[in-house]
């Protein structure tokens, strides 16, 4: 078991990042498109408060596969691949990454500007990153949503992709994620 | 002898209705405040528009009286999505109960400046009877600054019922603060 990358495959961590965030970020889609349509209870502040939760940890899980991708070999892309497509898909990784620190940002912009406290999992309140007001909310609820819209259609590329890959291409870009 | 008693009685008895100073409020300088809790992390609120009726004499307990009104739509938690929430029948019911009261019926006196009030205080459809202290701080001849502090359970009045009637988000605990100025007339 390689818990490094290397020039040819992901190493443990790599993949540990890449499926607890696949795992989470379907979780959260799923959740985040309940809790807003249930109607006001009980139930419906805990999932908001689950939801805030999650968001935190997933910012701080991006900014550390991020750091861990940059102090790691990068495996090398198919030979089968031409010089534009590899670029295409270099620019959809960083905007993937891009996407996945903005969006629970704008989460933690509504949070903040809806006045309601960040309480991380019922262990440590989480500042508020801008001040009370509702113009501020309306924006970052609209960013919010556009963000998830647009990772919702970049993930689907993501893996149309992945799987031209492994069943068209016939390389291991699939495989060496799988483990 | 009777009618004597009768009429000295009723002298000192308007004599002291007399002394008893009725106080005004200084409105941008008073506020009714609280601290309730959301996922166990604090936040505050207040009520933007209330009306005190008071006649206090520090001198002259029994005969000072306060009547409070408070217009519990004014109700602010610097929150567009929580104010929203309070309006509905589960917490204040704006609809059926727009006001809120406190009206004394004793004073008793604690140490210097300070002193307790009991009376009946009623939010929505509930009526409890409630006493806390206060601090009476004059700040010249004819201003004073009043403040409390002290708590209540949000269930006590029936606000946050039905499904709401549990702590697992919204806290049973509320602190009230209470800073008055207040005027009166020499």
């Amino acid at each position: 078991m390689r818990w490094r990358n290397s020039a040819n495959n992901w190493g443990v961590i790599s993949r540990l990042f890449h499926w607890v965030m696949a795992i989470c970020i379907l979780f959260m889609a799923g959740l985040g498109i309940t809790m807003i349509n249930v109607r006001l209870s009980p139930m419906k502040l805990e999932m908001f408060i689950l939801h805030k939760s999650l968001g935190i940890f997933l910012l701080a899980i991006v900014i550390a596969r991020i750091i861990w991708r940059l102090l790691n070999p990068t495996p090398k892309l198919p030979d089968n691949m031409s010089r534009y497509e590899k670029r295409f898909a270099r620019l959809t990784h960083v905007w993937m990454y891009l996407l996945l620190i903005a969006i629970p940002i704008s989460g933690w912009v509504i949070n903040s500007a809806a006045n309601f406290p960040l309480h991380w999992f019922g262990l440590f309140e989480i500042p508020a990153i801008a001040e009370p007001n509702i113009v501020t909310e309306e924006y970052a609820k609209k960013t919010h949503l556009l963000l998830l819209i647009t990772l919702g259609i970049t993930l689907l590329g993501h893996i149309i992709a992945a799987l031209r890959h492994h069943f068209v291409l016939e390389d291991n870009i699939l495989r060496r994620m799988l483990g | 002898m009777n009618v004597v008693k009768i009429l000295v009685l009723t002298f000192l008895f308007a004599k002291s209705v007399a002394a008893t100073q009725t106080w005004q409020l200084v409105n941008q300088d008073s506020t009714l405040s609280f601290i309730a809790s959301y996922d166990e992390i604090p936040f505050d609120g207040k009520f933007e528009h209330f009306e005190i009726d008071l006649k206090f004499d520090p001198n002259n307990l029994s005969s000072s009286l306060l009547k409070t009104h408070i217009d519990v739509t004014s109700v602010n938690t610097n929150s567009r999505d929580r104010d929203d929430a309070l309006k509905d029948p589960s917490w204040f019911h704006f609809k059926k109960f727009p006001q809120a009261t406190f009206t004394s019926s004793r004073f008793t006196k604690l140490n210097e400046d300070a002193y307790q009030v009991t009376g009946v205080l009623t939010i929505r459809d509930q009526q409890r009877e409630i006493s806390f202290p206060f601090q009476w701080q004059p700040e010249s001849n004819n201003r004073v600054r009043v403040s409390a502090e002290f708590n209540l359970d949000r269930r006590d009045f029936n606000i946050g019922n039905g499904e709401w009637a549990t702590d697992a988000t919204i806290g049973f605990s509320v602190a009230v603060k209470i800073i008055l100025l207040l005027e009166t007339t020499l």
